[in-house]
């Protein structure tokens, strides 16, 4: 975090637009598709955009999950050393998160 | 008997523990923590997305195993929560955007919107809700 929290507050909103376009157009995908096969599902992430896309929301959703945490955790849990340690967890598991999307995408 | 009220420097009794149930939330304020509580619950679920996410890909097989599972009440139950989460928060997260770009910051109309999102996401969480029940 750095001294002001302005580029905190820019990058929440920034991810927040780009995850929710994304998450909309999933939606209007499914609405549009209601019986999804795994022909159509497959073939949809089979195009690089969609997986570059994909990881690219991904990353986004990273950001935008740590701010938000730290946020809330900096206003709920007071001692010092429990709200490192909940937050030393979360990046690890928002890291192995982004790291497994990868693998996801890309095998 | 514990005391349950102390006078401050002007000498108006001011209450020493705060009961949380005996306030009245607006319900601004009701959106602004449901927002943070499914936030919170999104970033838990991250990890449950991506398990969805993989083995939806991964073969034909695989899809419709995750059918099959999905079709369990619990698994359903949990699919139900996580898209509740995630449809009041993405509402309540366009409410804040607009009102950072300086459109309905006034309490009158913040209260309005407020009950707006809340309205909105309970119908399409019921819809949901509906849909997915076994």
């Amino acid at each position: 975090m750095n001294q002001t929290g302005l580029r905190d507050w820019v990058l929440q909103r920034l991810s927040a637009v780009i995850i929710g376009c994304y998450t909309l157009s999933l939606i209007v995908f499914f609405l549009l598709h209601p019986a999804l096969d795994y022909q159509t599902w497959y073939g949809l992430f089979s195009h690089l955009w969609m997986r570059l896309i994909t990881f690219f929301v991904l990353f986004n959703i990273t950001i935008h999950a740590w701010i938000g945490s730290w946020t809330i955790a900096t206003d709920y849990l007071k001692p010092i050393f429990i709200r490192w340690t909940f937050l030393s967890l979360l990046s690890l598991v928002l890291f192995f998160s982004l790291v497994w999307g990868i693998e996801i995408l890309w095998s | 008997m514990k005391k349950k009220y102390s006078l401050d420097a002007q000498g108006i009794s001011r209450p020493i523990n705060l009961n949380l149930f005996a306030f009245r939330f607006p319900p601004t304020a009701i959106v602004s923590i449901l927002h943070r509580i499914s936030g919170l619950l999104l970033v838990l679920l991250i990890p449950a997305l991506l398990y969805l996410l993989q083995q939806s890909l991964l073969s034909a097989a695989s899809f419709t195993n995750l059918q099959y599972s999905l079709a369990n009440p619990l698994l359903r139950f949990g699919l139900w929560v996580l898209f509740s989460a995630l449809v009041y928060h993405l509402f309540a997260g366009i409410r804040h955007l607009i009102m950072d770009y300086g459109y309905g910051e006034s309490y009158a109309i913040s209260r309005k919107t407020a009950y707006l999102v809340m309205v909105a996401a309970a119908i399409i969480i019921t819809k949901l809700g509906v849909r997915l029940w076994p």
